[in-house]
């Protein structure tokens, strides 16, 4: 009867346990990989392309301050099997801050560009390592975004003002 | 026998004709003939979007100032936050093929979540062409000793849709 009742409780403490346990772990702060670095990286985008030259003028920009001109679509495809995605996005020659450009689904960083200077148009871009399993085929349609994190061309320091665009996002096997 | 040949030769002769005139290329005198067909096909437009955001410095002062109260007996202070020209502006040009909206949002690093964020003109239209200016000011107290960044703004740029009804 005692051998009973010890195995019992010991059986609740351990449920006990495992419960507090995974508890824990989902209440454990998630790690936060949506963040772009404060200073830009040396290396530009290898898949960013030459966009068609503008009249040379530039965007009146504030002493201090930063200016995009953002060139785009909402739409965009993810291939699984290729593990990348086709995009159109572009900043304008007459841009000035330098750019580089995240695609955010559900709060998950799925792609991170290196620096794209002005001028440039990115048409496709490998996904994150691993995102290509996060991912399942169909229509992400809400909470999909576009982060633009502008950076100072001269000082390489990430702008205090970002861009933020609604997307949607089909993703194919 | 010869009547029978003959007859065959006819028949033969109308049906090479007959093959010859349903072509629909005909040869007349060395020029080629034949309809022109064509198809009109549009590749639709989708939302293209061109859209120039242009910002200030966002650099703000918190100046807190003291004074002698006499009558109390005690030093009081006033702060007030200001900033340059231009430098709290957020300028935005819609060149899309759509009417676009600007919707901006400040978000405190920890430890400044006292400062408060106004933005003027915030989550206004801008229709193809036209431009605008969101502008921020700053309330609420700033930490004593800070220097540096204090949080992010983040600019939302929307398709515009209409709501119903």
């Amino acid at each position: 009867m005692k051998s009973r009742i010890l195995r019992s409780t010991l059986l609740v403490l351990i449920i006990l346990a495992l419960v507090l346990t995974s508890f824990v772990s989902c209440r454990k702060k998630k790690v936060d990989d949506t963040l772009p670095p404060d200073y830009a990286p040396p290396q530009t985008e290898g898949n960013a392309e030459d966009m068609e030259e503008g009249d040379g003028s530039k965007i009146d920009t504030p002493e201090g301050g930063g200016s995009v001109g953002l060139v785009y679509e909402d739409k965009l495809t993810i291939d699984l099997s290729d593990k990348s995605v086709s995009l159109n996005f572009g900043i304008s020659k007459r841009s000035v801050s330098n750019v580089i450009l995240q695609l955010i689904v559900q709060d998950t960083v799925i792609v991170q560009t290196d620096l794209i200077t002005p001028g440039q148009r990115v048409r496709t871009a490998a996904l994150k390592e691993g995102a290509e399993a996060k991912l399942q085929p169909g229509v992400y349609s809400s909470n999909a975004k576009f982060i633009v994190n502008c950076y100072d061309p001269e000082t390489n320091e990430k702008s205090a003002v970002r861009q933020e665009i609604p997307v949607t996002v089909t993703v194919q096997n | 026998m010869k009547k029978l040949f003959s007859l065959a030769l006819v028949v033969a002769l109308v049906i090479a004709m007959a093959i010859t005139a349903s072509a629909a290329v005909t040869t007349n005198g060395g020029t080629a003939q034949g309809d022109v067909n064509a198809e009109y096909v549009i590749n639709e437009l989708g939302d293209t979007y061109a859209v120039e955001v242009a910002f200030g410095s966002m650099e703000f002062t918190y100046t807190v100032t003291e004074a002698w109260d006499d009558v109390n007996h005690e030093v009081t202070s006033t702060a007030a936050w200001t900033y340059t020209a231009e430098s709290n502006e957020i300028d935005v040009a819609n060149d899309s093929n759509v009417t676009i909206t600007a919707t901006a949002a400040f978000a405190a690093d920890t430890g400044y979540e006292a400062v408060e964020a106004t933005f003027a003109n915030n989550g206004a239209q801008f229709a193809t062409a036209a431009s605008g200016t969101i502008t921020l000011t700053l309330d609420g107290e700033l930490p004593a000793s800070t220097d540096g960044k204090i949080g992010t703004i983040t600019v939302t740029i929307a398709k515009y849709v209409p709501a119903e009804g």
